[in-house]
């Protein structure tokens, strides 16, 4: 027995190495930046990481929650260029007063159409959201018209710029939903999509109410993306409709990086917010030692590679380490076959674990 | 008796497993294995019996002993040299490709010749057809695999071990998930191989029963020691329970004893109280056409019969799984629609397979705590001091084997079973637990466990409405059985009425009447 506990020891330290590879190299590239130009690590700097990375980190944080139950939002950016639009013309037309709640109306109605689609009409999650976020892309396309929405009104720019002990006023109101987030996932429904991430069948046995849980989530991320769509029209004192084109890769990419797993069952709130803060170290570093902003797509889209592919790594270790419950274990990977098929169809037998046994997934 | 006269095909010699740093795994096993006989191999989880597969399949190879085949002393260094000597072996857990035809998974294991320096399939479709010939309603050739039942799997893992024409087949059932009239089915296919073929079987099963009724001889390992080595005309069920228990024999023993004097005494116990406590009336859904029974709190109550009878459904549409029309009163009041409400109401449906229950990555803790989440409002943070008392207090009153903090799957089988079960029975009463073949691919003793578990549960003012394809569970468990039949009920059995051959003698019937 202990050997196998081992065994399992040693799988286990496998795991937590891949799940910290991508993070830690990001700490040494920081570390390294530092070096070279000892400005990358002052508070300034680092508040203006957070300054740059506070819209995508306040979807990243609805993103973290979906992600949670194994689901997530393509549409993220699509609802924050609409609120971002609308919440424009409806400001030019009525004053900061009424553009905030109709945006944050919109942000709503938004996420309850993605969860109609994917809990009414069981559209995947996947297709669902990329259709609704080209049709809200489009709609704020059409409401901007050719150029983009600019706002007479700097109120809500400056507001978000006030400082406060030389702190932003928009980067306490990301921290203030960085701990709400942080708050709900803690509650009963919270806690709860992790299990349904993990195996929906045992959570559906335990009386988690599934459907309720896995659609709140929607309406969270679509209320923060019209949060996030306010901030960048405070930002740019104008709405785009090109505005969040890259925010569902970067929020799922924060997340991911942070630890939390693509497929849902695992992960926290504080791995996704420090996941997305190095997202926003590595543009700003790049920034910091001169690379071209096309390079820096570049770089940031290896990141994102390298951190899904560690999960992944991670999670067929896990697979294995779960094989060894029953007795036969691995021996029914290999034993049936003979020579050379073997770990084809191990990969194979692993597969259709995936794909059919959320059972194990979460693990 | 020529039988034992001949040589055997296999001769296992002082064998000794050892993992580092000090596990005794085997401990100098020496067994005989003859062509043209059923050896049932048997023991309770970790005894040593997978182990000893492992290293007959070349997967694993011994610390110390030899092997011998034909008198030849033969070495493995991996399942393809078993192979290439004729050792093939059949797992519960089939590694079939579910997106790949019967055929084609049968060729997937051999490696082929290479002509002209291009791969050339192995055997083909025409190898399959000839191979199943041999086995009764075997999926054709071009039958895709996910649209298998796990019955129709393991023919086609028959096929594919026979289509390496092996001298020596292991077959192993540590972890069933067929039902009892499926196992009869492998168990009589296997006598006939053996037979007709001259091949040596080895089988693997928990089932004692089973192992006896098919086989010529029976081994029985207890950690790691050879325990038992007889002819099957020599041996009894008793003599292998007194041989795999081992110090927990007694208990089991003894439990049993137990089921059977409360399953007796138990129309005098139910008189005092008054009414139904749970009413089912016109249940109909899918797979099953119109049920209406009752039962009462302090009932264990079957439900029995062939596969497709409607037991699991019945279980799932009582759990409010699947969509139904009918009347359920449960507790006095009719039961809400949703799953949720039921749970809350005490209804409960616990699954044979762990991983549908359990989320084997948590700790016990979390899979125990998972069950009482929504017995708190939707957004408030549930304490964890209570949460980790309420788990530490059932890990150790239910006697599970394992600390709250640990992972599920690092506890055996039997033990997670143990969790699901015990998580359920701390609801408290009234409690309606729909169990549906719940001791599936447990071992004996972990049976035994959890059938008391649930008698408990049982007195202290639980309804158990459960469904096991184990007749002897059934008989052993039950104060009453509704033999079902195309989701019909056609007999009710009641007491002492309750045994294995009228159990047994039902499904056969149930069987001429589909055919």
């Amino acid at each position: 027995m202990s050997s196998l506990h081992l065994r399992d020891l040693k799988r286990n330290l496998q795991i937590s190495a891949l799940r910290i590879a991508v993070p830690a190299c990001i700490v040494v590239m920081a570390l390294v930046v530092t070096v070279v130009n000892p400005r990358f690590l002052t508070i300034r700097n680092v508040t203006a990481i957070l300054y740059g990375i506070a819209p995508v980190g306040v979807v990243g944080m609805g993103m973290a929650l979906l992600l949670f139950s194994g689901r997530f939002d393509l549409s993220v950016g699509g609802i924050a260029a609409l609120c971002a639009v609308a919440g424009a013309r409806v400001m030019n037309a009525f004053g900061l007063e009424v553009a905030i709640p109709v945006a944050l109306l919109i942000g709503l109605a938004c996420g309850a159409v993605n969860s109609f689609v994917i809990f009414r009409l069981k559209v995947n999650s996947f297709v669902a959201t990329l259709g609704s976020g080209y049709a809200f892309t489009g709609i704020a396309a059409v409401l901007s018209g050719q150029s983009p929405v600019a706002v007479n009104d700097l109120s809500l720019t400056n507001f978000l710029n006030y400082q406060i002990a030389n702190i932003a006023v928009v980067i306490y109101l990301y921290a203030l939903i960085v701990l709400a987030i942080l708050w709900y996932s803690h509650t009963v429904a919270g806690r709860s999509l992790l299990a349904v991430g993990a195996n929906e069948e045992a959570a559906r046995y335990a009386g988690v109410p599934v459907t309720l849980v896995s659609m709140l989530p929607f309406v969270i991320t679509g209320v923060l993306c019209s949060i996030a769509g306010m901030i960048t029209l405070g930002y740019d004192a104008a709405g785009l409709a090109t505005t969040g084109s890259d925010w569902p890769m970067t929020a799922i990419a924060g997340a991911v990086i942070g630890g939390v797993s693509i497929t849902g069952g695992e992960g926290s709130i504080i791995a996704a917010f420090i996941g997305m803060f190095l997202i926003g170290v590595v543009q700003n570093a790049l920034v910091f030692i001169n690379v071209d902003t096309n390079y820096q797509t570049i770089i940031l889209g290896f990141v994102i590679i390298l951190a899904v592919t560690t999960d992944i790594l991670a999670r067929n270790q896990l697979l294995r380490l779960a094989g060894r419950g029953t007795e036969v274990g691995n021996a029914v990977a290999e034993g049936a076959l003979p020579g050379e098929s073997t770990r084809h169809v191990a990969a194979g037998a692993q597969t259709s674990t995936a794909a059919g046994a959320s059972s194990i997934k979460n693990i | 008796m020529n039988l034992t006269q001949k040589p055997p095909l296999l001769r296992v010699s002082d064998v000794w497993k050892i993992y580092p740093p000090n596990v005794k795994a085997l401990r100098g096993i020496s067994i005989e294995v003859r062509a043209g006989e059923v050896t049932a191999l048997l023991g309770a989880n970790g005894a040593g019996k997978s182990t000893l597969a492992r290293i007959l399949t070349g997967i694993e190879r011994p610390t110390s002993g030899t092997l011998e085949l034909d008198g030849r002393p033969i070495e493995l260094s991996g399942p393809s040299d078993g192979h290439r000597m004729g050792i093939a072996a059949i797992y519960q857990e089939l590694p079939l490709l579910p997106n790949l035809t019967a055929a084609e998974n049968m060729s997937l294991g051999h490696t082929g010749r290479p002509f002209l320096g291009i791969w050339s399939p192995g055997p083909s479709r025409r190898t399959y057809a000839e191979l199943a010939v041999e086995i009764p309603d075997a999926p054709g050739p071009d039958a895709l695999i996910r649209h298998l039942s796990v019955a129709e799997r393991q023919k086609v893992a028959f096929i594919r071990a026979l289509s390496v024409e092996p001298r020596l087949l292991i077959v192993d059932e540590g972890t069933s998930s067929l039902s009892h009239q499926e196992r009869q089915e492998m168990q009589d296919l296997l006598h006939r191989l053996a037979h007709t073929h001259e091949i040596a079987v080895i089988y693997i099963s928990h089932f004692i029963d089973d192992a006896l009724s098919c086989s010529d001889r029976v081994i029985a390992l207890r950690d790691g020691e050879l325990a038992l080595d007889r002819p099957v005309d020599q041996t009894s069920h008793a003599d292998v329970l007194g041989v795999l228990g081992g110090a927990v024999r007694g208990a089991a023993q003894s439990r049993r004893r137990d089921v059977s004097e409360t399953g007796s005494a138990s129309p005098g116990r139910s008189e005092p109280v008054s009414g139904n406590d749970l009413e089912v009336q016109d249940l109909h859904c899918p797979g099953i056409r119109s049920l209406s029974f009752t039962m009462r709190v302090g009932e264990c109550l079957g439900l029995y019969g062939p596969p497709g009878c409607g037991a699991t459904e019945t279980l799932r549409a009582i759990a409010g799984l699947s969509d139904h029309s009918g009347q359920i009163r449960w507790d006095g009041d009719s039961l809400p629609k949703s799953m949720t409400q039921r749970v809350l109401r005490n209804v409960v449906y616990c699954n044979g397979d762990r991983a549908k229950n359990l989320i084997l990555s948590w700790t016990v803790a979390r899979n125990i705590n998972l069950l009482y989440l929504f017995r708190q409002p939707l957004l408030s943070v549930p304490s964890g001091k209570v949460a980790r008392d309420r788990a530490r207090a059932i890990v150790s009153r239910f006697e599970i084997k394992g600390t709250a903090d640990e992972a599920i799957r690092n506890l055996s089988g039997g033990n997670q079973q143990r969790v699901v079960v015990a998580r359920t029975v701390s609801l408290g009463a009234p409690l309606l637990l729909l169990g549906d073949d719940l001791t599936r691919g447990v071992d004996i003793v972990g049976r035994s466990h959890i059938q008391g578990l649930l008698r408990a549960a049982a007195s202290q003012g639980a309804a158990i409405l459960l469904y096991s394809s184990d007749p002897e569970e059934t008989a052993a468990l039950c104060d009453r059985v509704l033999v079902l039949r195309d989701g019909e009920v056609v007999r009710e059995i009641a007491g002492p009425d309750i045994t294995v051959p009228v159990l047994e003698s039902e499904v056969q019937r149930g069987r001429h009447a589909n055919a």
